[in-house]
């Protein structure tokens, strides 16, 4: 005798599948726009590196000539 | 093979590539987390304030002197 739940059983599992080949996309979409965006925050890293430089010659600079005041603590 | 048994092989593999993408996703969130915290926050932002914070003395010092 057939399982009378057989049929359901069938479409369930087939919306599962259907979903998660949806979602299967999307987080493969998501990856594509993360990987894009972590290619454009490098750029911005590049920046931060080179204000970092900037930063330490500018001490460097004030200390040797003797021109670095201390910080004003307000 | 009955059409249930291949169906569970198809979501088998679904599960499998999912998996790999989530992985995928997960290295790149690392990439992003590492990139904010070191450069965005360590670097950049620690030195905008802290220019932010010497210009605005200096433009309170000068003012200063012209009243």
């Amino acid at each position: 005798m057939e399982n009378p739940y057989e049929s359901t059983q069938r479409n369930i599992l087939s919306r599962i599948i259907n979903n998660m080949t949806r979602l299967n996309q999307s987080v493969v979409t998501m990856n594509q726009e993360l990987k894009i965006i972590n290619a454009k925050n490098q750029q911005l890293c590049t920046v931060a590196t080179i204000c970092d430089n900037y930063q330490e010659s500018v001490q460097f600079n004030l200390t040797t000539t003797d021109q670095l005041k201390p910080a004003a603590n307000k | 093979m009955s059409s249930k048994d291949r169906q569970y092989m198809y979501l088998a593999q679904q599960l499998q590539t999912l998996q790999e993408n989530l992985q995928t996703s997960r290295e790149e969130l690392n990439t992003m987390s590492l990139q904010c915290n070191e450069h965005v926050v360590n670097q950049l932002g620690r030195i905008h304030t802290s220019w932010l914070k010497s210009t605005n003395q200096w433009l309170g010092n000068e003012l200063s002197k012209k009243k």
